[in-house]
């Protein structure tokens, strides 16, 4: 048999098998890694509290990406300001994963941490890089930046809204872009590992 | 798992190195394919010799059956894979320019590289009009800068999500549209090559 033959017959035989043979999906990947990436979780290096949070966006040391992944209705009531709702298909497509920028810092957040948690997991599962989840969801965001007298506090469930608005004001809300030069700094522990060309603050000669 | 981000691995300078070796790899295949000639690239153009298209889909289905045994395997986040982002009309306008170029030339910018490795007076020649093209086409890029950066764009656009079916499937069907250029190819070579044999005898 002449070489030319036998490789064909390999790449006929080895292109025949992968239609047999599954292509790993992201559920697939997420169900391999979830041992490992709760293990992860468990450790609470990625929830960063709001004050970080506050800290990089009102900051130009990192890039930021904030992604929100509550359903649309808490979203137009209340959301903070640049972030982006997203839907967990736009998690699971590839295409809209490998357009995540990656130098870049990406939070993830719902109202406390459950559905945060599972789309830093999803994205975890695809190997995307600098992905973070807000600690205590948008209701401890709330808690820290937003004005008693806009939000009232109601019983809610695990990841559900627990302030009742007068009005959906979304990014107009009273704490959804707080004014870095009247909320009091908060004490919390530096999580994020910087990412990308660090920029100077301003200040500097030169 | 796949794949590794070899500056992150072995520095700066080691991932530099790798860069090298895999260049210098790329470009002895190329010469050893005999792409550091013009004539035999240039013949692909009249049918004379097919060498080009046997060794580029050669190539192809070769890296493209390994990747997706490994990505199957889970050797290889193919996700994770670079694809070159779809810039449509630039991709048209560019890949006819291209075009030209390599039939009046010979050579395409690494089978260019190649011949001037191996100092053709030809690939040397490429290699400068190349270098001129890039100076004026940076030099004028702002006036299309608009049509180039933004024009057409597709993100990543793979086969199987423009014909909507499984990698498995598409892979199947390249390699069988591969093995089927391959019998054409060498059937075009066999008539051509009775035609100029018939052509000299008059």
């Amino acid at each position: 048999m002449k070489i030319q033959h036998f490789l064909t017959i390999i790449a006929v035989v080895a292109g025949a098998g992968l239609l047999v043979v599954k292509q790993p999906t992201v559920n697939s990947k997420l169900a391999k890694a979830e041992p490992k990436l709760e293990a992860q979780i468990e450790t609470r290096k990625f929830q960063i509290d709001p004050g970080e949070l506050f800290e990089i966006a009102n900051g130009d040391a990192m890039q930021l990406r904030i992604y929100d992944v509550r359903n649309e209705s808490d979203y137009n009531i209340f959301h903070i300001v640049d972030s982006e709702r997203i839907s967990e298909s736009q998690l699971k497509d590839p295409k809209w994963v490998s357009n995540l920028p990656e130098q870049t810092i990406k939070v993830f957040v719902s109202n406390d941490e459950r559905a945060a948690t599972k789309a830093w997991k999803l994205l975890a599962a695809q190997n995307v890089q600098n992905i973070y989840i807000l600690g205590g969801g948008i209701n401890k965001w709330i808690s820290a930046y937003g004005e008693p007298s806009a939000a009232r506090r109601i019983k809610a469930g695990d990841d559900k809204l627990k302030y009742s608005f007068p009005f959906a004001l979304g990014k107009a809300q009273p704490g959804a872009d707080p004014d870095p030069h009247r909320v009091a700094p908060r004490k919390f522990i530096k999580k994020v590992k910087p990412v990308g060309p660090t920029v100077r603050k301003s200040g500097g000669c030169g | 798992m796949g794949p590794f981000d070899m500056y992150a691995i072995l520095g700066h300078v080691g991932g530099a190195l790798i860069n090298v070796l895999v260049g210098m790899g790329f470009g002895f295949a190329l010469e050893r394919a005999g792409f550091g000639n013009s004539l035999n690239l240039s013949a692909q153009f009249y049918f004379r010799n097919m060498r080009v298209l046997k060794v580029m889909f050669t190539a192809i289905i070769t890296a493209m059956l390994l990747m997706f045994w490994a990505n199957a395997l889970g050797i290889l986040d193919y996700d994770k894979i670079w694809v070159n982002p779809t810039y449509m009309w630039p991709g048209i306008v560019g890949g006819f320019i291209f075009g030209i170029g390599f039939v009046v030339g010979g050579y395409c910018p690494g089978t260019a590289l190649v011949s001037l490795a191996t100092l053709k007076i030809d690939g040397i020649l490429f290699v400068a009009g190349l270098c001129i093209g890039m100076f004026f086409f940076g030099e004028t890029i702002d006036s299309f800068r608009t049509f180039w950066e933004h024009s057409g764009f597709l993100g990543r656009l793979t086969l199987q999500d423009w014909l909507g079916l499984s990698a498995g499937a598409v892979a199947f069907l390249v390699t069988l549209m591969a093995l089927g250029m391959f019998v054409a190819a060498e059937k075009t070579e066999a008539y051509f090559a009775k035609k100029d044999a018939e052509a000299k005898l008059g």
